[in-house]
């Protein structure tokens, strides 16, 4: 081999090495990268936050009364589950949003009982921990099969029991005494079968003190 | 020579009368044939599993299939292999209980491809496009609810320690991460150990023994299925160690009920695998007769089982 074509041989490998080289590594910006991989991720605590805000107490303001509910759920309880209660799956338990008016009549540990305004009908007001998906599935607005697993599913319960847990049951504990009147808007599991004989067990979602059973 | 022509016609009419009722007739029974149903489980060394497939079989059956019951061995090589067999075989449709959230997903979309659609039963595969249904039960929900009783009965403090199922399978973390979203929230309540076996009893004897050694001070054992729970409590048995440890197991097998009702067990969550086994069942009848509109995932509740209600429960069920 003479030296010129030692020379273009040199040559030519340095071309294919440098296309190999070129065409397998590339570069791209880091934030870019970042913010895709954040597309790709499931937040369940913004979503969670979202829900809170636009879904959920939106809906608790428009709900049915929870006086009518419990008079319904006593008289014609099956057309109450088909109108307005809210099942996951296949299921005994369907969730419900109510508001209303109403007046502590006592304290215990994890509840307090309320007296609705106008009616002999009485609420458990939960103010112990929140558990359970109640809050996630009162709406119905939030489908299962949006989603790839149902770990991410649970996790918006998860986070939308913590808003409750922190934001809206200590001040619940702090303001709250024997006597007082409240406007409230909250979610409750009711178990098919079991309507007219067990007391609803209320999670808080808005709870303003009134100065009578009328005023907001 | 008219009478011989009328008896060519009607020769002639009947024999292409036997004809085309020979072609229908064999037709609808290709067709017939082609009816089969394969059902596969993760595994049949679990009672539990054992109704959940036999159930199907025998509501495939009776809505008018041929059906052939497959044992995966929790093992997705040979999950795999049966879907290939599946597959080349023909079958109608696949009423499914996966052994992996995300390696069966492969088979699903392999039999999808192929044309036969796939119900999933009780276990859950990271596809939404890949099944037509997963019927699917609350292990979230049902394990919120055994942790709230867990908080109860230990009132609210004491250690603990949690067998897990298997590490690569859905519902082992989603009851996981029910139970913990309730007892994480009670600082006196703490987990001193937290282990995989499998969902296996065998296993879960062995983890728990080799448990009972590094702790031997705790007050009770979560576990991810019933099989682990008898483990744990055979463990506890020969550690003489029964009476003080109380043990919450997960599916409402016929051993764990029996083991409430003798209050050996504190609490199970019921699910109802007949129940999932007939709905997946009849969505694929269903499927084969034209429906089209499914719910991807169809949850069905949990129910707490504990010694104050288990009169109104019975192994895999409700009481009549």
């Amino acid at each position: 081999m003479t030296r010129h074509q030692r020379i273009i041989k040199a040559i030519i490998s340095s071309v294919i090495a440098a296309a190999v080289i070129y065409l397998s590594v590339y570069f791209r910006p880091l934030d870019k990268v970042l913010e895709e991989r954040q597309l790709n991720t499931f937040r369940p605590q913004e979503y969670a936050r979202y829900y809170w805000e636009h879904v959920l107490a939106v809906e608790a303001k428009q709900a049915i009364d929870a006086a009518v509910l419990i008079d319904s759920l006593k008289s014609n309880p099956d057309n109450v589950f088909i109108q307005y209660g809210k099942t996951l799956g296949i299921s005994d338990m369907s969730n419900f949003i109510m508001k209303g008016h109403g007046q502590v009549t006592a304290v215990i540990e994890e509840f307090m009982e309320l007296r609705l305004c106008n009616s002999d009908n009485i609420l458990k007001l939960k103010t112990g921990m929140v558990f359970g998906n109640i809050l996630r599935d009162c709406t119905g607005s939030i489908r299962m099969d949006d989603f790839r697993n149902s770990m991410d599913f649970n996790n918006i319960s998860v986070e939308i029991n913590k808003i409750v847990n922190t934001e809206i049951i200590p001040r619940l504990r702090q303001k709250l005494m024997p006597d007082d009147f409240v406007y409230f808007e909250g979610a409750a599991g009711i178990m098919k079968g079991f309507a007219d004989s067990v007391t609803i067990e209320l999670i808080p979602v808005r709870i303003i003190l009134t100065n009578d059973c009328k005023q907001k | 020579m008219k009478k011989s022509i009328s008896i060519l016609k009607i020769t002639l009419f009947l024999g292409l009368f036997t004809f085309t009722a020979g072609c229908i007739q064999s037709r609808n029974k290709i067709s017939e044939e082609k009816q089969k149903i394969a059902v596969v489980i993760s595994t049949l060394n679990n009672s539990w599993f054992v109704v959940l497939g036999e159930t199907a079989s025998a509501k495939a059956k009776e809505l008018g299939y041929e059906v052939v019951l497959f044992d995966s061995q929790n093992n997705t090589a040979k999950e795999t292999e049966h879907f290939e067999n599946i597959i080349a075989a023909g079958y109608t449709a696949i009423l499914f209980n996966p052994t992996d959230a995300e390696g069966s997903v492969v088979n699903v979309m392999s039999a999808r491809k192929a044309g036969i659609p796939t119900f999933c039963m009780d276990r859950e595969i990271n596809a939404t496009d890949a099944a037509v249904s997963q019927i699917l039960s609350d292990n979230y929900s049902g394990c919120v609810r055994l942790g709230e009783y867990f908080v109860q009965k230990l009132n609210k403090r004491g250690k603990y320690v949690e067998l897990l199922g298997l590490v690569g399978d859905n519902n082992t973390w989603n009851r996981s991460r029910g139970f913990h979203s309730v007892v994480d929230n009670f600082p006196d309540l703490k987990m001193v150990a937290q282990q995989s076996a499998d969902f296996d009893r065998s296993k879960a004897m062995e983890v728990m023994e080799s448990m009972l050694q590094a702790h031997p001070d705790i007050n009770a054992v979560f576990c991810g299925n019933d099989a682990m729970a008898m483990g744990a409590y055979q463990a506890l048995l020969s550690a003489d160690m029964a009476d003080e440890v109380m043990v919450f197991g997960f599916d409402g097998a016929e051993d764990v009920i029996n083991s409430i009702r003798s209050k050996k067990i504190m609490a199970t969550g019921m699910q109802f695998p007949k129940k999932m086994a007939i709905t997946a069942a009849e969505y694929a009848n269903a499927y084969i007769k034209g429906k089209r509109d499914f719910q991807q995932k169809v949850p069905i509740e949990v129910e707490l089982v504990n010694q104050e209600n288990i009169d109104k429960y019975k192994p895999y069920d409700k009481s009549e």
